[in-house]
């Protein structure tokens, strides 16, 4: 082979070994030993069969440079003994199984499920394809992310129906501050200033999802888009109030944090708060019209709904960190 | 953000050492998950531990965004550390390379009942003696 081709991607073999719940762990061990990569437990893939009941899948995997005829006897007697080592007689005639995977490139092969997708002129284009750009009709708002690590890749619907509702507001042309609460990937803030706000701010207490908000930020040129960990103490005075409040978030958290976005949301300011199961809409819309906030406007997508509203003048004013 | 699950994924890998082979590709890659992502959040997060496997969950949800705990040390590792011991006997209870007491393999039971998934703390126990067993590690009392 010259040097100029590329080299094929290794083969693996799977050694698979259906076992007792409780004796997973053990069983990994053992086939760790065996397969320094590391264990999977459970299916193999959603399609897969369940195991029986009190059984699961334990697999582990080799490169086709080690798996030969006398890796497979040694890696058999190695389950075999555990039922007299460990005097557990649920352990004896373990079925072992092998399988060789078809070669492929797990570095990038997961993308194949991934395409640039549209909400209404926001095109979210994943990063590996930067040619989409190019393809953009006049007005599209293009998105470049990494989907990834944080929540909110644009594909949920409750996601779905805040970049929608956003951009159908902010297309009466002014330019509002923006809070988004529990900002996750940032895609909401983000999306935001592409759409036309003039700042955002988002905040989120998974410790992880700031970095990757940052991210998006900086991929899509976008600044004035700042995020923060933490939940709305990390918000303080100096941050006022904002002309429009966006919250993806699960219906108990709209409920116990209703006063606190009130209390962010400018007098005459609109919302869009995403995440809410059909079966929680009555307690949600009594939170939120107890904080002062008036729904205008329900939208449905599956079984998740998203309010649309503005704060009523007699919302508390903003309560400091 | 409203987090819907649409799977769960538990692995073991090395401390510091993942890399998108398997187990990790197959078992993400076919729910469209970063592969690239993961694997390195999952090395920084594990780097000081490295030489052990660490147990990990991954949550996927359905916009095939994800995140992962660590859980405890498998109970092999747990058994070697208070044995006092680097390395288990090297085939499945070929030799016995050190011991414990029965109050450590309990101790060692109640911290790994949930992992196991065992019904209680008499059937965790078991499940750990026979670990140590296997691993060359008598239980003396």
């Amino acid at each position: 082979m010259s040097g100029a081709e590329r080299l094929p991607p290794v083969r693996w073999t799977e050694v698979r070994v259906l076992a007792p719940v409780e004796w997973c762990e053990l069983v990994g061990e053992v086939l760790a030993a065996a397969c320094p990569n590391g264990v999977a437990f459970g299916r193999p893939s959603l399609a897969a069969e369940p195991p029986p009941d009190g059984l699961d899948y334990v697999r582990a995997f080799a490169a086709d440079s080690v798996d030969d005829a006398a890796w497979r006897a040694r890696v058999r007697a190695e389950v075999a003994a555990l039922a007299e080592a460990t005097g557990a007689p649920e352990l004896a005639g373990l079925d072992v199984s092998f399988r060789e995977l078809p070669p492929e490139d797990y570095a990038t092969s997961w993308r194949k499920v991934w395409r640039p997708f549209r909400v209404g002129r926001l095109c979210l284009i994943p990063g590996w394809t930067p040619e989409w750009v190019a393809r953009l009709r006049p007005g599209d708002v293009p998105l470049v992310f990494e989907p990834g690590g944080a929540f909110g890749s644009g594909r949920h619907p409750t996601t779905r129906m805040c970049l929608r509702a956003l951009q159908e507001r902010l297309a009466a042309g002014d330019a509002p501050r923006v809070l988004d609460a529990g900002s996750g990937s940032g895609i909401l803030a983000v999306g935001a200033r592409r759409l036309g706000a003039r700042e955002a701010l988002g905040f989120d207490v998974d410790p992880h999802a700031r970095p990757y908000a940052e991210d998006l930020a900086r991929r899509n040129d976008v600044s004035s888009c700042a995020f923060r960990t933490g939940g709305f103490e990390c918000l303080s005075d100096a941050d006022g109030t904002f002309d429009v409040v966006l919250a993806n978030l699960y219906s108990d958290l709209l409920q116990r944090h209703a006063g606190e976005l009130a209390a962010r949301l400018a007098p005459g300011g609109w919302f869009v708060f995403s995440g809410c199961p059909d079966r929680h809409a009555e307690p949600t819309l009594r939170a939120l019209a107890a904080a002062g906030l008036r729904v205008a406007e329900t939208r449905r997508r599956g079984r998740w709904l998203a309010f649309l509203g503005r704060r009523v003048e007699r919302a508390a004013s903003p309560r400091s960190g | 953000m409203a987090k819907e699950i649409a799977g769960k994924i538990k692995l073991q890998c090395p401390a510091g050492q993942a890399t998108p082979a398997p187990p990790v590709g197959p078992a993400l890659g076919a729910h469209g998950v970063n592969i690239a992502q993961f694997v390195k959040e999952f090395n920084d997060r594990t780097r000081e531990q490295m030489g052990l496997i660490i147990p990990v969950e991954i949550n996927v949800y359905k916009d095939r965004t994800f995140d992962f705990i660590l859980k405890s040390p498998p109970a092999a590792v747990l058994l070697k550390k208070a044995a006092g011991v680097e390395k288990g006997a090297g085939e499945v209870g070929t030799v016995i390379v050190g011991s414990v007491t029965r109050a450590q393999v309990e101790e060692i039971a109640q911290m790994k009942m949930k992992d196991l998934n065992a019904r209680n703390l008499d059937s965790a126990s078991r499940i750990i003696e026979g670990t140590a067993r296997a691993a060359g590690i008598e239980v003396v009392d």
